[in-house]
């Protein structure tokens, strides 16, 4: 075999140095983002160098071989794994969802305010059992007052509650505009890392931090909607919220929830549980107004068939705006300002006939106090007391439902968030070890440059002596 | 797998944050004493709570009507009650009146007075009143049944029926319109008067005294009814009050908590939370940088 050239030795050596020194470098770095977001571990890939010329000087032997050149920095990687990373953050995207819309729904149930003394539910038997104390004394006026408190306090339940709950909705659609500008310019910001990283990339330049504020973008994309990532050319990527494209290479596309919607593509994120939540609460909304409108046409009619103390007619308790009417519904001012007027008598079949009820005649009120029990079709015949606990206990059903959902979600996404840390996050420990290993070899290295000189120290004073 | 810093960091906060979560919840438990303060904690107790409070103020309801329908009831006897003696007391005049071979004129004259102070009498409880109302006319409640002085002893009432739900779908009647029962009477008073100042005692035996049997019949009647109305509600009240009783067991059952249970979820769950806030400062109490030399 040709053995190498004097000097070899001393080149391989240079290499042990600088490959220690740069694997040190990155070592240092690791330890310096240990706790910095979305920086993911990066490893010095130390390969041996291709051999270096020989002198064509043969020692002899039987077998040609090559001797190697010292180490090389080959490339710094990153460890990182997209498969993992897909995972993580499509679980990601399902508990932001089951999150946004549990704490939704929390906030909803906080507006109805049950079980309590305060709410609607109670509200409606208060009303009712002030209108079953008329029939012992209907002509006496504190009694009268006593009912229209009642319906007044109903009323402003109905318009409290269901105010509470515009106040819910429209803090979840302020919500999801803000969350519809952020994706939006998260895919600004991700087209823009693709065109930097394409150009370092055509430059062979390894882009490691752009590639982790690009997968941290992802990250924090995730969490507002569903992403789907392709690569692209020279290591750009293109993202996508189902079939609707939000980034292609270098280019961003503006997405509207509208569109997103109208395609079915939103499939999870927090935009998605917000919009879930959204429509949660316009399906109680309109319950409430179907409820308030029941109560009140239901109170009217009875209300219609009767009469007042002084004989007056055809006033109903409750006025209400149709489409809107939990939101309206109030007392008569009418029978606010004169409680006499509440239809508690009848003119039918008094003998002889007159134009006021006997004041005693409480049957009108008999047949108000049988709405309370009467099964409404307007109610999906259930009876108005019984609809309203219904939904409250669907509301309940579906909250908790949510926030087991919620629990489980966000059990999965710590799991592969910490199992991502572990793969891709940096061990200070593990990072000394190897500052250790590579201090050694640096150490080594530099052991071995001096016994080099050492050796042709020898051989030249042989040569030309000390003398 | 590598112990990653943010592993380490991600996993003991997340076991801290359990676990603070598990307290807060039972603390809450414990200091309002409720098992559920919102639906989603338990959807199904909170339909039961939502329908046993209804039902607990409807009976609420039922027993303040039953107890004013008791007392329109016991005021309504009580005075029905003296019109009955008075009664008895004009019989006793008549039958005296029918052997009146013995009676003077000026006994007469003095059974006469007393039959007219009798008339007042009645005349003034078939006007009683209660709360403002008057009780014996109907619906008719301000209107005075009967106008003193009249002669015709025309009933001005109706015959309107006032009622009361004092249980559930259980509604009773609790006056008594006048005239039912003080035409019988006032027609027999205005006779035995009659006949008294004409001395006419054989009608007086033949049919006064028959009269005022009859009267009395009629208020034994209406006073059994009344009776009978007042057991009924009594009845209802303590079936009501036997229903509250375990309507309110129901409740505390699905509403309350358990407070030793609760007490004891506490303590293990507090000595969770000092576990792993102990774990949290163990875990980075050491690191390889305190072993190595630099």
């Amino acid at each position: 075999m040709t053995i190498p050239g004097t000097f070899y030795g001393l080149n391989i050596g240079l290499t042990g140095l600088t490959s220690a020194q740069a694997a040190q470098t990155v070592t240092g770095n690791n330890i310096a983002n240990a706790g910095t977001a979305g920086y993911t571990e990066e490893v010095a890939d130390i390969v041996e160098a291709p051999s270096g010329p020989t002198t064509g000087v043969s020692n002899g032997g039987a077998t040609e071989s090559t001797f190697g050149g010292g180490a090389v920095v080959n490339t710094i990687t990153r460890s990182r794994d997209q498969f993992l990373d897909a995972q993580f953050r499509d679980a990601q995207s399902t508990s932001s969802a089951d999150t946004a819309l549990s704490t939704s729904l929390g906030e909803v149930q906080n507006s109805f305010d049950e079980p309590s003394t305060s709410g609607i539910s109670a509200g409606i038997t208060n009303f009712f059992n002030s209108v079953e104390t008329l029939q012992n004394n209907p002509s006496d006026i504190g009694v009268r007052t006593t009912v229209v408190a009642s319906a007044t306090a109903l009323a402003q339940t109905f318009q409290t509650v269901q105010g509470n709950l515009t106040t819910n909705a429209n803090s979840v659609s302020t919500n999801i505009t803000e969350d519809m500008s952020q994706v939006n310019s998260i895919g600004q910001q991700i087209a823009g890392l693709n065109v930097q990283i394409q150009q370092d990339t055509a430059e062979n330049i390894q882009p490691n931090s752009l590639l982790d504020a690009r997968d941290l973008a992802l990250d924090n994309l995730s969490k507002l909607v569903n992403v789907t990532t392709t690569n692209g050319t020279n290591g750009s990527i293109n993202v996508s919220i189902g079939s609707t494209d939000l980034v292609v290479g270098s280019i961003a596309n503006t997405v509207s929830l509208s569109s997103i919607q109208s395609r079915g593509d939103l499939t999870s994120g927090e935009v998605y549980g917000l919009t879930q939540s959204q429509t949660a609460i316009a399906g109680y909304q309109s319950s409430l107004n179907t409820l308030a409108a029941t109560v009140a046409s239901s109170v009217n009619a009875v209300q219609s068939t009767g009469a007042g103390l002084d004989g007056s007619t055809g006033i109903p308790l409750f006025t209400v705006t149709a489409g809107s009417e939990a939101s309206t519904i109030a007392v008569n001012s009418v029978v606010q300002n004169d409680p006499s007027k509440l239809a508690v008598g009848s003119l039918s079949n008094i003998t002889p006939p007159a134009t006021t009820p006997p004041p005693s005649d409480a049957s009108n009120a008999v047949l108000l106090e049988n709405v309370s029990t009467t099964t409404q079709p307007t109610l999906n015949n259930q009876t108005i007391s019984n609809y309203f606990n219904t939904l409250i206990t669907n509301l309940g059903s579906t909250t908790k439902n949510a926030q087991t959902n919620t629990t489980n979600a966000t059990a999965a996404t710590t799991q592969l968030s910490n199992q991502r840390s572990t793969e891709e996050g940096v061990s200070t420990d593990n990072e000394m070890t190897n500052m250790m290993i590579f201090q050694r070899s640096y150490q080594a290295s530099a052991q071995y440059i001096a016994t080099q000189d050492d050796m042709l120290n020898t051989l030249v004073n042989s040569i030309f002596g000390t003398t | 797998m590598q112990v990653t810093d943010s592993y380490l960091t991600s996993f003991l906060s997340s076991a801290v944050n359990n676990s603070s979560n598990a307290l807060d919840k039972v603390q809450q438990e414990l200091s309002t004493g409720l098992a559920i303060s919102q639906p989603s904690d338990n959807p199904v107790g909170t339909n039961q709570i939502l329908n046993l409070n209804d039902s607990l103020s409807n009976i609420a309801q039922y027993q303040t009507d039953g107890t004013s329908a008791s007392n329109y009831l016991s005021y309504t006897d009580s005075q029905l009650q003296s019109v009955q003696n008075l009664v008895t007391q004009a019989r006793t005049i008549a039958v005296a009146a029918a052997s009146s071979g013995t009676e003077s004129t000026q006994d007469l004259a003095a059974d006469s007075t007393q039959i007219a102070s009798i008339i007042t009498q009645v005349t003034n409880l078939a006007n009683s009143q209660l709360t403002g109302n008057y009780i014996f006319s109907g619906t008719q409640t301000s209107t005075q049944p009967y106008t003193p002085g009249d002669t015709t002893y025309t009933y001005n009432g109706n015959s309107g029926a006032i009622t009361s739900t004092v249980g559930p779908s259980t509604q009773v009647q609790i006056n008594t319109p006048g005239s039912q029962v003080f035409a019988p009477i006032f027609t027999a008073l205005q006779s035995l008067q009659t006949d008294i100042t004409s001395g006419n005692t054989s009608n007086i035996s033949t049919v006064d005294i028959g009269n005022f049997d009859a009267a009395n019949n009629t208020l034994d009647q209406v006073r059994a009814n009344i009776g009978s109305t007042l057991d009924q509600i009594t009845n209802i009240a303590s079936n009501l009050s036997t229903a509250t009783g375990d309507l309110q067991n129901q409740l505390s059952s699905v509403q309350d908590v358990d407070i030793a249970t609760v007490y004891t979820q506490l303590q293990t769950d507090q000595n969770v939370y000092q576990a792993s806030l102990e774990a949290t400062a163990e875990t980075f109490k050491y690191s390889l940088a305190d072993f190595i030399s630099p």
